[in-house]
């Protein structure tokens, strides 16, 4: 029961008006200085942070905590409204924000319990689950392939998308002014379909190559002579930045003769022969040698990843191993995959993945077309958490239940449906249903103004009986 | 065989909808003079204040035209010729029909007092009207709404929360006696006042007043004035038949087109359905019938009929519901038809506008339900309406007619049984 009349439609910021265009534009340059400039690492730094990123979670968690408190104005009346929004901030603050925060302070590599395979496709990466503890990787693996079916199978993704999930939160709260944005049109159904399985898809080959790609992988690990941590503890209590020391004596070696070649320093081959010919190493993706030579000084600052990454000719930028310092021991895991063609192409996908699903439709796209195109484009049209989940819930018990033949066809429901899904045309059939998007946010029953609409689980699970038992007439 | 229909409302788009499903071939114009496209005349307030766009209270998608194959003439019909079969149109031309349904709706109720030309007085009713309101309230400060119905307090609410003061003008001594009683009355009219509605009860209209041309204000009955620069009438709606009436069609009580069981008219081959028909109700006394779903229903049944058919349309048991400010409000069976002996039964939930009121007949027998506040399933009391159960029974099973929504503060008994 909605409370209160909204004035949407003569808001220019809620109506594509010139407002809603300059906070499109503000968002999009926003995020692109977030993931593709380094803008901000002296910003972050400055504000006592570690990285940008942190900047980026501390914003969104405001966004989502004061959005939170401007739905809950608008639709606070409703007990469900409530709970849910409640249940939004508290898993933003607590398990995406301050818990991994927590965990890098205690020198842990930070871990989101919120999120799940495949919305965190890294999850099901083996470089990934190798630099966590046991307990998480287990906890990573149940929680996407039996907590999130099962959960979905018994009350519907919605437990997920609009109480739990990250992005889901920004939409149900910050997000709230542009809910009716969504498009309805059978058009943009096709293409929801299209697209979100499309993306579906790609995670699930994109995860397999990567999987494959490594298991066929070789690898070897090398040990740092200098340990970086108590340099790194040295110079910050004398005052200065951390700095690492590489020396020449790295016991990494390139074994891609296909013989052994993997020498320690003290062989007759220099160590810095072999490596000047195959490894560059980088820090937080900034190529600093060409090559790896004596006593070369890199300066990076705790948390940084070092990276040490092939110039061999074909397989050029091809990723032996990451270290991130202050984390692990002081070794540098290298690999080098048996079937170089195919890790080639392997790591293609893996990058694309990121650029184009990751960084482009989840963050610049799903977040920069709020004011334009609604907060749920990326839940909508790409997410494959949400469209695994979707799958799920059409088979699962929750459904909308569609009181018989009192609906007015004002179209209160379809407008606020934030994934664009015309329940209008089921209420005006009396016609209960599953919408594998539907993520039962619950505002289409709750603006109504007839109480036709029902969120329910139940046990029989075929709704779509086509009920329309108008008494004079069948069509 | 071609088909026309006067109205482009819910009865007629449903015809329209059904003769093409059951005629590929048919050729099928639809007259209106308000709008371009099927639009939804209960959302009307939600237009004017802003939660919906006009593309939002369309049902159908815009296409929908196209792909039916129905010819749209956004024309105002004069005259009904039954001898040509044809309806006069603008100018001289004409539109010549095999089979002519009328679903022209219904217009205000002119009101009997004087002052209705003057400029900031208008209804609520139409397309056109909505959008005086909406216009005029964004320069308005202080407006009277006249007449306690649906429509009236839809006003008011679209008044009040655009920022307008308002008094509202009840003629009854509780808010809509045609189908709350005075406790649920009450309840709504307090719920305005909440709202900062000035609701005034037993308050009737003498005129209204205005300077050059313009309203100034209202005088009531009892010799008050209230000064106002908007004054919106509902006082009912009637069936909008006044350019039939040289046609030859019979009619009935307000002006509604007589139509026997199966929606045909006393002409041949001229049906009619919705807001405009006056219809047989289940007490025996024939009325418009002046409903959404009824309209709908209506012409579903007029499509069939036309194309060869022989459907009744049978109402069946009374249902309806409402929304006064954030108050819901369904109703189902016989409540206010004042049967023999009858009572209710009324629970009001300490500290909230929910209430329960269930109406029964000496021998027990439940006909009828209210309810304020709380969502219910109308079918469920319809089904132990036609079942003949108990008060007693019904009282005992009220959780299971529940609708609300997930959450809600649990449902409980809590007035004495009878
Ligand atoms: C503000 C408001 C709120 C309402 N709320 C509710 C509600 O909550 N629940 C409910 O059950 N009912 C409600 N109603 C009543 C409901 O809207 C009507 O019962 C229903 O719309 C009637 O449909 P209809 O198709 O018969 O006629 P209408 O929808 O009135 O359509 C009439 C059509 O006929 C056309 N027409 C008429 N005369 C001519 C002519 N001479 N030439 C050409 N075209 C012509 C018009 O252009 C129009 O297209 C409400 C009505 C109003 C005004
Ligand atoms: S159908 Fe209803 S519950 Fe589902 S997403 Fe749309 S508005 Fe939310
Ligand atoms: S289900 Fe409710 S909100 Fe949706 S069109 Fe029908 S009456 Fe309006």
């Amino acid at each position: 029961m909605q409370a209160g009349l909204l004035k949407t439609y003569k808001n220019n910021v809620q109506t594509r008006g010139s407002w809603a265009w300059l906070l499109a534009v503000v968002l999009f340059v926003f995020y692109i200085i977030i993931y593709f400039t380094g803008l901000l690492d002296p910003v972050a730094r400055a504000i006592g942070f570690p990285s940008k990123w942190n900047i980026y979670g501390t914003l969104y968690t405001l966004a989502i905590i004061i959005g939170g408190i401007y739905f809950l104005r608008r639709h606070g009346n409703s007990r469900y409204h409530q709970i849910r929004t409640y249940s939004v901030i508290f898993f933003q603050v607590v398990f995406a924000y301050s818990i991994p925060y927590i965990m890098e302070l205690f020198n842990m590599r930070g871990f989101t319990f919120s999120i799940f395979w495949p919305l965190k496709i890294d999850y099901f990466y083996p470089s990934y689950i190798l630099d966590f503890p046991l307990l998480l990787v287990l906890y990573a693996f149940l929680g996407s392939l039996v907590l999130v079916p099962l959960l979905t199978f018994f009350i519907g993704k919605r437990w997920y998308c609009s109480w739990v999930c990250g992005c889901g939160g920004l939409a149900e709260t910050a997000g709230e002014p542009f809910r009716h944005l969504s498009d309805k049109s059978s058009k943009a159904w096709r293409f929801e379909q299209f697209a979100i399985h499309g993306i579906m898809i790609f995670a699930f080959i994109g995860t397999i190559l990567v999987i494959i790609n490594w298991s066929t992988g070789v690898s070897i690990s090398g040990e740092l002579t200098t340990a970086a941590s108590v340099d790194s503890q040295q110079s910050r209590s004398a005052g200065e930045e951390p700095r690492l020391v590489l020396y020449g004596s790295t016991k990494l070696a390139s074994p891609f003769d296909g013989k052994s070649v993997w020498r320690p320093a003290d062989t007759s081959l220099p160590a810095d022969e072999i490596n000047r010919k195959w490894v560059a190493v980088s820090v937080d993706d900034r190529r600093i040698a060409p090559d790896m030579r004596d006593d070369y000084v890199i300066d990076f600052s705790e948390g940084s990843n070092l990276q040490v990454v092939s110039s061999r000719p074909g397989m050029d930028g091809q990723m032996f191993g990451t270290w991130q310092t202050g984390k692990t021991p002081n070794t540098v895991e290298v690999s080098y995959p048996r079937y170089p063609t195919f890790s080639t192409v392997a790591t293609k996908i893996q990058g694309i993945y990121a650029f184009v699903v990751v960084a482009l439709l989840s963050g610049i796209l799903g977040v920069g077309l709020y004011p334009l195109l609604g907060s749920r484009v990326w839940c909508r049209f790409f997410c494959p958490l949400a469209a695994i989940m979707g799958l799920i819930q059409k088979f699962g018990r929750f459904r909308i239940t569609v009181k018989d033949d009192m609906c007015i066809s004002c179209g209160n429901c379809s407008t606020y449906c934030e994934m664009g899904i015309d329940v209008r045309t089921y209420a005006q059939n009396n016609q209960s249903f599953k919408r594998a998007a539907c993520v039962g946010c619950g505002m289409c029953a709750h603006m109504c103004p007839r109480g036709v609409l029902k969120l329910e689980n139940r046990w029989d699970l075929n709704p779509m009986k086509n009920n329309t038992n108008i008494r004079t007439f069948d069509l | 065989m071609h088909y026309a229909i006067i109205g482009n409302g819910v009865a007629g788009i449903n015809a329209a909808n059904t003769i093409r499903n059951r005629e590929e071939a048919a050729e099928i114009s639809i007259v209106s003079y308000e709008t371009d496209h099927f639009f939804s005349r209960t959302a009307l307030m939600y237009v004017a204040c802003g939660q919906l766009s006009e593309k939002c209270v369309e049902p159908f998608e815009r296409d929908h035209y196209e792909r039916m194959r129905f010819t749209r003439v956004k024309e105002r019909v004069s005259a009904l010729d039954t001898d040509r079969q044809s309806l006069k149109l603008a100018g001289d031309r004409h539109l010549t029909y095999d089979k002519l349904l009328i679903a022209s709706g219904s217009l205000a109720v002119p009101p009997p007092w004087p002052g209705m030309d003057l400029d900031g007085v208008g209804h609520f009713v139409t397309w056109q009207d909505m959008q005086w309101l909406t216009e005029r309230s964004g320069t308005a400060r202080k407006a009277v709404v006249v007449g306690g119905g649906l429509i009236g307090i839809e006003c008011a609410e679209v008044l009040s929360l655009g920022g307008v003061d308002v008094s509202f003008l009840i003629r009854e001594p509780y808010y809509w006696p045609v189908a709350l009683d005075e406790n649920e009355g009450t309840i709504v009219a307090d719920h305005m006042r909440r709202h900062g509605c000035d609701v005034r009860l037993n308050t009737e209209v003498e005129e209204i007043v205005g300077r050059d041309g313009a309203v100034t204000g209202v005088h009531t009955k009892a010799g008050e004035t209230i000064d106002c620069d908007m004054v919106v009438v509902a006082i009912g709606v009637r069936p909008q038949t006044d350019f039939l009436r040289d046609s030859g069609l019979e009619f009935g009580e307000r002006g509604g087109i007589v139509v026997d069981e199966y929606l045909r008219t006393n002409l041949d081959n001229v049906w009619a359905a919705g807001d405009c028909t006056s219809v047989v109700w289940f007490n025996g006394v024939r009325r418009p019938e002046q409903l959404w779903y009824t309209s709908r229903d209506q012409g579903r049944v007029v499509g069939c009929n036309m194309t060869g058919d022989n459907r009744r349309y049978e109402r069946g048991l009374f249902y309806n519901s409402a929304k006064f400010f954030e108050i819901e409000y369904t109703t189902a069976g016989y409540v206010n038809f004042n049967f023999e002996g009858e009572q209710s039964w009324f629970q009001h939930e300490p500290g909230t506008y929910f209430t329960t009121r269930l109406v029964y007949l000496p021998d027990r027998r439940l006909i009828g339900f209210n309810g304020l506040g709380r969502r219910w399933d109308h079918t469920i009391f319809l089904q132990w309406i036609r079942e003949k159960r108990t008060v007693d029974y019904a009282i005992d099973h009220l959780a299971e007619a529940l609708f609300d929504e997930e959450f809600m503060p649990t449902f409980r008994v809590v007035a004495a049984r009878p």
